[in-house]
């Protein structure tokens, strides 16, 4: 179980590629969109940047360039007096810098400058103008940052459609894939021979369809857009830190190798103690339901106690493993945290010092706020992917070795399809499922539209002539003829075609009775109302409270009446051969007499091989075979096994006398 | 009890975790409040230039210590409440199972074991839920929420106004959200559950989906319920990838209103620049307690309709158990009785499947009870385990009325094998020492020899170690019952009832089996089932039930000789089984 996918990694991966390339269309849709949404989402701390630089607190500093140098984008204020803004003094080469404010020919006053009215105000006096005046005098300002909200509306719309879009191709994508699997995989396996189904347990290929692939899924729902935006997230937040400035972008990618750790510390720790939860939670489940199945005994043998004692010792382990989990995570979130706020210190004590030397806005400060807050979540989003990855992987490595076996039902290229008459040979056939064989040389011919009656105890081996006759196995010495053909060179689905068989107890599927009569055929009414009639269903078609339209299941019929059931299906299949084996479950008198004429309905004008278990039904027949022990060891018709005297007389009297 | 008193006392049991988890909550919350407020006064002393090198340390290593300090109250409350949660959840599952264990027979026969395990799962699930998540979620809702909107009127009153106006969107945009994921991924579970039986099906029904070539139509099945599968998750999705953009665009809003509005009173000098970024962390902040708000209601709804569920659980009586006042006999003999004993089962109270039966078992006797299918005889065995009790009439133990008995002591004494084997998932051994944990492995064997087994578990690699079920070894239906049949013996019952114990074991053995028990348990009661009439000469005394009544009572040649019921049954099953053999 705990058999992680390593080498493999990318053949699966390939492989689920397969059933992607229908939808990579849909991926091209998904780029862009995602782009979009990471470029709003690195984009708009820009703004307040902006806000706060441009408009809410755009700073000057007076300088008086030194004649022999050229400073590019000075505003010549007054004289040889010139404006910088002080989002440009970073820029200055140090050494000019330290020389400019050595020389004290750069001031480290900020001013507020219009440029309009050529004004320059300190800003530590802006407060003491009048509101009116102040109001008039920053009226740009103040349209400015009207237009910048706009823009700050229009992007997070945006921001809301892209993400919204997003989200819902990725999970409608994961949704198509699974489907798309999960038929190739039911497909693949209708193609399997019984002997597969023989071999491997029903719940293991049941979960390969239904966990397994809903474990695939979840890399899609939520791995998918996590793998596809975040590394873009966090280059572009580590590119715009980097353009705004690069001493503070050292912060961001100073800590980062600590983010890292950590996520990787925690990430196995989580994988860990994941497992554990769940292996307790199994374990809790699977002890509650073997509880409740076996309560009887548990009752019956007073041992109450005993049973509660070893549910709470694993109930207490599971708790322990939450609280564990408690633990852990209650140190990594809060840990982050810490690293978040390591970084905010950090921002206020390297930021502070370059603002204090002019090197750096108030506006670029307070962007850096928000990008180091949401620098570190895509590493941790990543990291948090990679359990699922791995369990979405193993259960596709799981889903795919399906695919591997081979073992399909295969007709050779010159089977024929025939037209079956009805005519039956078994010419010493010899079979075995193992090493023990069950049938030892058996021969006989049944001749078209006869009714052959197989008697026998459990074991002898009538079973396996209808599984032979099926074809889901083929002999292993002697040969079965159709018509004179051997059946290995007949079509397998055409044979089971012209076969309409009735199980002992036999299956019904969830649905209603018309779908199961029917069971892929479509009737017309008419025509349905005459296998009903034929199959004496008719009493209880008029029970059901919706008639041939109630739901029914394998569980709310009785043995009688789904036999009766079993015989409409094949009845309405119209097959040549008929194969019935009887039911053994006691039956009540009415149904009894109900499954009677059912069966002689069935039989009429067809070959029929009854596997009979009531010798009423025997006298249906036009000959018995009586098995025993892989071999026929006595058959006639009813009057001539009763002179023969032989077994089958003596079990006639029996029963009659 | 009733419900809610039922419930506090399951968390009052730890209010001093509670307790200490709730100060950790405010204390987080508190010092959350106040590291914008550092961030504010750093940013209005760069501005206003007063700000030195050793000011910028102070803030800075404020803002750490605060980091700090959420990070040790932040763990704190998440193991003290998370921890509290986990231990209700503890308390109550140990709780239901030992009362579920407790409750008679037909309470599993009106309750599916899947809707039993539901309740154990997803309820409790929920209550966890609400008691956890609920609680913390309130608690930030109500507190932290209002404390940072105070912390922002008191910066400016105006601005806060505006800027709050989306934010009761949000709260309500959760709670709609929330309840409809929810019900949405409920929606979907079911039809997994639905894809999942439906493949079982398939998988159960292969053999005639092969032989009636209709796998088109069992693919054409699956495909349906793959489809609806789909078509739910799809409309899970759609509101789920809704919800968290309209939330973030939600609290966009808010950022545009401070951004344009604070903006302004920023450049007109009603707020500081270290207020309006200020601001601009308060807004991110109580994006969560607000959602929380929301989402409170969801899980204290869920949490309630979960626990009422489980309440009825608790509140459901078992039917059978041991008077307040149980007899315990001192020497007990063990002389059975029945009488005028009426039995309907309470699903359908006016079908009476035992009527009038008067019968004297007295201790020692061998007796054997035929009669065709639903003629009583399985009923009048679950009777005397008193795994039901008479609807009429008394059974006695020695002159006692069994109801009057002490339950566990009755169980000890008479030990019932009923016809459904039921093995549990673990080695042989475990199975067979289930009632007598601490037996010896010469006990084991001894027993298991008794019911002829022994060299067949021995063939086994593990031997008696070998693990049953699916993940070990399959058995055949005889070797279960041979199984059962130690299990009982191990108990060295003094009244051993066996219904129907060999239907799948060969007449030979059977009767081998039988011949052994009767001389192990030669001064024991013995009540013996059976179908095979054969296994009956060994009895004493047999009893003929036929539509819930005695039709016919002697020993096995009495009844022979009287050439009725029995006489008929037996020849036919005698002569049916000769034939066979002669073949």
């Amino acid at each position: 179980m705990e058999k992680p996918v390593k080498t493999y990694d990318w053949r699966i991966v390939l492989w689920i590629g397969k059933f992607v390339r229908p939808y990579l269309w849909v991926i091209a849709i998904l780029i862009p969109i995602v782009m979009i949404s990471v470029a709003i989402q690195a984009g708009l701390p820009l703004i307040t940047r902006t806000a706060i630089d441009r408009y809410i607190m755009p700073t000057y500093h007076k300088i008086l360039p030194p004649p022999n140098v050229k400073i590019e984008g000075l505003i010549p204020y007054k004289d040889s007096v010139y404006l910088i803004p002080t989002a440009r003094i970073k820029e200055l080469p140090p050494a000019l810098y330290r020389q400019l404010v050595a020389s004290g020919r750069l001031s480290l006053v900020k001013y507020y400058y219009k440029p309009s009215q050529n004004l320059l105000v300190r800003v530590d006096e802006l407060h003491k103008i009048p509101p009116r005046e102040l109001f008039s005098l920053r009226r740009e300002d103040i349209l400015g940052l009207r237009k910048l909200a706009t823009l700050f509306v229009i992007l997070i719309i945006s921001l809301f459609v892209t993400q919204w879009l997003s989200d819902y191709i990725v999970g409608w994508l994961g949704q198509k894939v699974t489907h798309s699997i999960r038929m190739k995989l039911g497909t693949h396996l209708m193609t399997l021979g019984l002997p597969y189904f023989h071999r491997n347990p029903s719940g293991r290929i049941l979960t390969r369809l239904t966990n397994d692939s809903r474990k695939l899924q979840e890399i899609f729902e939520s791995t998918l857009i996590v793998l596809v935006s975040e590394p873009f997230l966090f280059i572009a937040i580590a590119v715009v830190m980097w353009r705004l400035d690069h001493r503070l972008a050292l912060i961001g990618y100073g800590l980062l190798p600590l983010v890292i750790l950590l996520s990787n510390l925690f990430r196995t720790r989580f994988r860990r103690i994941y497992r554990e939860v769940r292996r307790l939670l199994g374990k809790l489940n699977t002890m509650l339901n073997e509880s409740f199945m076996g309560i009887s005994v548990i009752q019956l043998f007073n041992q109450q106690s005993r049973i509660l004692d070893k549910f709470d010792s694993i109930n207490i382990n599971y708790f322990k493993a939450n609280l564990k989990r408690i633990v852990v995570f209650g140190l990594f979130y809060p840990l982050m945290v810490v690293i978040q706020y390591l970084a905010v210190a950090l921002l206020i004590l390297y930021g502070g010092k370059s603002v204090l030397a002019n090197t750096l806005t108030i506006g670029v400060l307070t962007a850096f706020l928000s990008y180091l807050r949401m620098f570190f979540r895509p590493v941790q989003n990543i990291s948090a992917q990679f359990n699922v990855i791995q369990e979405g992987l193993t259960a596709a490595e799981r889903m795919r070795e399906i695919f591997e076996s081979k073992e399909r039902e295969i007709d050779p290229v010159t089977a024929k399809r025939i037209k079956v008459k009805g005519n039956i040979e078994f010419r010493n056939v010899h079979f075995a499922y193992n090493s023990t064989p069950v049938l030892k040389g058996v021969t006989f011919s049944i001749k078209a539209g006869e009714k052959v009656a197989l008697v026998g105890p459990t074991g002898a081996g009538k079973t396996t002539i209808i599984n032979l006759l099926l074809k889901f196995y083929l002999p292993k010495q002697g040969s079965i003829l159709i018509d004179g053909i051997d059946l290995r060179d007949i079509e397998r689905t055409h044979l089971r075609s012209q076969i309409g068989i009735v199980l002992q107890e036999p299956f019904l599927f969830t649905g209603t009775l018309r779908e199961n009569i029917e069971f892929g055929r479509k009737l017309s009414d008419d025509e349905l109302d005459r296998v009903v009639e034929y199959a004496q269903l008719k009493p209880l078609v008029s029970r059901l409270p919706d008639g041939l339209n109630t739901i029914i299941r394998s569980d709310t019929l009785s043995a009688g009446e789904r036999q009766l059931v079993s015989i409409a299906r094949t009845l309405a299949r119209n097959p040549t051969i008929v194969i019935l084996d009887e039911a053994t479950s006691n039956i009540d008198p009415e149904t009894e007499s109900l499954l009677q004429i059912g069966i002689k309905n069935l039989l009429a004008n067809r070959t029929g091989i009854i596997i009979a278990h009531r010798l009423s039904t025997i006298k249906l027949v036009d000959r018995i075979f009586v098995l025993w022990d892989g071999k026929l060891v006595e058959s006639g018709t009813h009057d001539e096994l009763l002179k023969r005297n032989g077994p089958y007389a003596t079990l006639y009297r029996l029963q009659y006398e | 009890m009733d419900s809610r008193r039922m419930f506090t006392q399951y968390l009052r049991r730890y209010w001093r975790l509670i307790t200490l988890g709730l100060i950790s909550l405010i204390l987080v919350d508190t010092i959350q409040l106040f590291i914008p407020r550092v961030i504010k006064y750093a940013i209005d002393s760069l501005t206003t230039g007063e700000a030195t090198f050793s000011l910028l340390l102070k803030y800075a290593s404020t803002v750490f210590l605060l980091a700090i300090g959420i990070l040790v109250f932040r763990f704190g409350w998440r193991y003290f409440i998370f921890g509290t949660a986990r231990r209700v959840e503890r308390d109550l599952r140990r709780d239901l199972f030992a009362h579920l264990e407790s409750l008679h027979l037909h309470f599993y026969k009106d309750h599916k074991v899947g809707t039993l395990m539901a309740h154990l799962t997803n309820d409790l699930d929920a209550v966890v839920m609400a008691i956890g998540m609920g609680l913390v979620t309130a608690v930030d809702a109500v507190l932290w929420s209002s404390f940072t909107i105070i912390f922002m009127l008191l910066i400016n009153v105006q601005l806060t106004l505006y800027v709050i106006i989306p934010l009761p969107l949000l709260a309500y945009l959760t709670f709609y959200f929330s309840r409809q994921i929810f019900t949405r991924f409920e929606r979907v579970q079911s039809s997994f559950a639905n894809l999942t039986s439906t493949v079982q099906e398939q998988l159960t029904g292969i053999h005639l989906i092969k032989a009636y070539n209709e796998t088109a139509t069992a693919l054409d099945k699956l495909k349906r319920s793959s489809l609806s599968y789909v078509s739910r998750n799809l409309s899970f999705i759609k509101v789920y990838a809704l919800f968290f953009p309209l939330v973030f665009f939600i609290a966009n809003i808010s950022l545009a209103l401070l951004l344009w509005l604070g903006g302004k009173s920023t450049i007109l000098g009603t707020i500081t620049i270290g207020d309006f970024v200020a601001f601009q962390t308060y807004l991110g902040m109580l994006m969560w307690p607000i959602m929380g708000l929301g989402y409170t209601f969801t899980v204290l709804q869920r949490g309630r309709a979960s626990w009422q569920r489980l309440y009825k659980l608790f509140a459901t009586k078992p039917a059978i158990k041991s008077p307040p006042h149980p007899v315990k006999p001192k020497h007990p003999i063990g002389n059975l009785a029945f009488h005028h004993v009426y039995f309907a089962y309470p699903d359908q109270p006016t079908h009476y499947v035992l009527k009038d039966i008067n019968l004297e078992i007295p201790k020692g006797t061998f007796l054997g009870i035929a009669g065709e299918i639903g003629s009583g005889k399985s009923t009048l065995a679950l009777l005397l385990a008193r795994m039901y009790d008479p609807t009429d009439g008394r059974i006695t133990f020695d002159g006692i009325d069994l109801r009057e008995l002490d339950l566990q002591f009755l169980r000890r004494f008479i030990v019932h094998v009923p016809q459904q084997t039921f093995l549990f998932s673990t080695t042989i051994r475990d199975n067979i020492a289930f009632g007598n944990p601490t037996a010896s492995d010469e006990a084991i064997t001894h027993v298991c020899k008794l019911a002829q087994i022994y060299d067949e578990i021995m063939e086994f690699e593990d031997g008696l170690n070998t693990v049953v079920g699916e993940k070990g070894v399959t058995l055949s239906g005889g070797q279960r019952q041979r199984i059962t049949l130690a299990r009982a013996l191990l108990m060295e019952p003094e009244i051993l009832v066996l219904d129907d114990p060999f239907s799948s074991v060969d007449s030979e053995h059977e009767v081998k089996i039988i011949k052994s028990l009767c001389d192990h348990l030669r001064g024991k009661t013995l009540i013996l089932i059976s179908h095979r009439l054969n296994s009956m000469r060994f009895m004493d005394k047999i009893i003929v039930l036929k539509d819930g009544t005695i039709v016919e009572t002697g020993s096995f040649n009495e009844l022979l000789l009287r050439e009725g019921v029995f006489f008929d049954l037996y020849r036919k099953q005698q002569l049916k089984e000769r034939i066979w053999k002669n073949l």
